[in-house]
């Protein structure tokens, strides 16, 4: 394959191969991983998501050499593993660990360039990287590099570590629960960042986690493990969340997968509804035709400025067109284009009107959305997701043998 | 007591020509006990059986009276210095192999398995991680072996060994005499004086050489 179009995609070569990898650890009689086969296409995130000893931390170890399997091949960028000098192997690979590992004896600036030293880049120009690292991972390099580790947050220790990790431009991230011992809204703003990160830097990221939000959250693919390290269905989250491959995979996603579905989808993607939007000082006999034109129950009434004010309709305006303002439900319920529908389902049951005004930037109405949108998403979600899983798209993984 | 101050005066140089020797065969000791301590202790760390039975045997030196271990090694090493090293290594080695083992014991795992899955070799962890990691809790262990060993060190005169002792014994010898007490005072004093100064040294040691990010 010398020849390649221009601007053509590479073949899609995985960037991670697991072929049959079992590995048991002396002393205990079921193997931590039997069996194991999946495939980690370049650029992607996968997550290998389970309960507590189903073997996807053992998973991650095997892919860096930190243990060795007993049966079956590991092949990285097209090489086999078990040839490679592990040292090497490793800082092709940035890894990320819960408890998260600083060397507390370092200054975040030793600590990121860690791997930059090793690979003997002169000091200048770690000094560089670590700065543009480190206001990558959004740490003002000025007023971190010389702290030590002890000095920082939970939150903003990880961060230094994601940026070691990241520190020699590594292909692939392999990360270990990396946001399990930060606070729930720390674990949120890491998440978010590190998925903004990932859409420029486009590395392959393995991703360990038991929770399957977590797992939904951050995954291009998601690999869903049981005990022994059987992988029970491996597929885009859309997928496990409305095709459940098994018992063991519809009971791991717990009840409300639709619910969690909704967190796919962003409120951009909705199809707008159809609603008359006119200014506050409307003349009632105006609005009364727009409603009538439009086919809805009722109107969108915005401020000078195009923010939402109140919803409006034909029999209040009849009514007490005198008084729209008192008549009126407050139009509270706003979203951005950005938000996921977890979020829009939200606002809109939290409000009479039971939709939500999509706004901009400076919080002018551009559109509205409403329930019906969002049950034709997931519906549309779930019938799209039943045709990938059918087309060749998805390779559900080697069979499981046992 | 104005005859001590007056013999301290008369014999101030005698004084400290006995206190440099004794500074110095601790000091050496030390030394060899050092490389011997944190080395084995390094090379043990990992293997649970041999660093109990490395544990053991630095235990076994520790209860040997240290005139007898002293007398002992006279007839293999003969007078002098070489005897009081040996025997002042063999005594400072529990406390230095005991903190290296629970130094490098005590550095968070979580650590170790960063530094060998960002690909740090074996040597280089334990010489960039764990080893200055592990260093208080090593250098602890030396504070204590060396206030030991200061004291010990005046036994070695028994064998003409140098320092302090060599007044002491002398004192000792002539107990009854005008100026017995004299000698005995100004070894023990001796010694007291050079055990604080040491202990002085490694605090200064400790803060230069401890990272600040671990400082207590």
């Amino acid at each position: 394959m010398a020849e390649r179009a221009p601007g053509a995609r590479r073949p899609r070569v995985p960037a991670i191969r697991l072929e049959g990898v079992t590995k048991a650890y002396t002393g205990r009689v079921e193997p931590a991983v039997r069996d194991l086969s999946f495939d980690v296409a370049e650029g992607e995130t996968a997550v290998l998501v389970g309960p507590s000893g189903c073997g996807k931390t053992t998973t991650l170890r095997l892919i860096n050499r930190l243990i060795t399997p007993d049966e079956g091949r590991i092949v990285v960028d097209g090489d086999d593993v078990s040839g490679a000098e592990p040292d090497a192997l490793r800082r092709r690979m940035g890894y990320v660990i819960q408890q998260i590992g600083l060397f507390p004896h370092m200054t975040v600036q030793e600590n990121v360039a860690t791997v930059p030293r090793m690979l003997g880049w002169s000091k200048a120009r770690r000094g560089e990287r670590t700065d543009e690292l480190l206001a990558t991972v959004g740490l003002e390099p000025s007023a971190f590099r010389d702290r030590f580790p002890r000095e920082l947050s939970g939150g903003q220790q990880q961060r230094v570590g994601v940026a070691r990790a990241l520190a020699a431009d590594p292909p692939i991230l392999l990360m270990d629960e990396p946001f399990g011992s930060v606070d729930p809204v720390v674990r949120e703003r890491l998440q978010d960042e590190l998925l903004s990160l990932q859409r420029r830097l486009r590395k392959t990221i393995l991703f360990v986690t038991h929770d399957i939000d977590e797992a939904v959250k951050m995954g291009d693919r998601i690999a869903v493990m049981d005990h022994g390290g059987r992988i029970e269905q491996y597929a885009t989250p859309a997928q496990v969340l409305s095709r459940p491959a098994s018992q063991f995979v519809s009971e791991f996603v717990g009840p409300g997968a639709t619910l969690k579905a909704l967190s796919l989808t962003r409120v951009g993607d909705l199809e707008p509804a159809e609603c008359p939007v006119l200014g506050l000082s409307s003349d009632p006999a105006a609005i009364r035709a727009a409603i009538r034109r439009a086919g809805t129950e009722d109107a969108l009434l915005v401020d000078d400025a195009g923010r939402p004010r109140c919803w409006v309709t034909v029999e209040e305006l009849e009514r007490r067109f005198d008084a729209l303002g008192e008549a009126a439900i407050a139009a509270e319920a706003t979203v951005r284009r950005s938000d996921d529908l977890r979020l829009a389902l939200e606002r809109m049951v939290s409000t009479r009107a039971g939709k939500a005004v999509v706004v901009d930037d400076a919080g002018a109405c551009i559109g509205v959305v409403e329930l019906a949108g969002v049950i034709a998403a997931v519906e549309s979600l779930r019938s799209h997701a039943s045709v990938t899983a059918r087309g060749r798209e998805v390779r559900p993984l080697s069979p499981v043998s046992d | 007591m104005a005859s001590f101050i007056s013999y301290l005066e008369r014999r101030a140089d005698h004084l400290l020509e006995l206190a440099l020797a004794h500074a110095t065969v601790v000091a050496l000791a030390l030394l060899v006990a050092a490389v011997l301590g944190i080395g084995v202790g390094v090379a043990v760390r990992a293997h649970e059986r041999s660093a109990e039975a490395a544990l053991a045997v630095a235990g076994t030196f520790l209860t040997v009276p240290s005139y007898a271990l002293i007398g002992l090694l006279v007839p293999a090493l003969g007078l002098g210095y070489a005897p009081t090293i040996v025997a002042l290594a063999m005594y400072a080695l529990l406390p230095i192999l005991r903190n290296t083992l629970a130094g490098l014991r005590s550095v968070d795992p979580a650590v170790v398995e960063c530094a060998r899955g960002l690909g740090m070799g074996d040597r280089e962890r334990l010489l960039r991680v764990e080893l200055p990691l592990a260093w208080p809790v090593i250098l602890a262990g030396l504070r204590v072996a060396t206030v030991l060993i200061v004291g010990i060190a005046a036994i070695a005169a028994a064998v003409n060994g140098p320092g302090l002792g060599e007044d002491i014994f002398v004192g000792l010898a002539r107990i009854g005499s005008a100026s017995a007490l004299n000698y005995v005072l100004g070894g023990m004093l001796g010694v007291v004086v050079l055990a604080i100064l040491f202990d002085a040294a490694y605090a200064g040691l400790a803060r230069i050489t401890t990272s600040r990010g671990i400082r207590g």
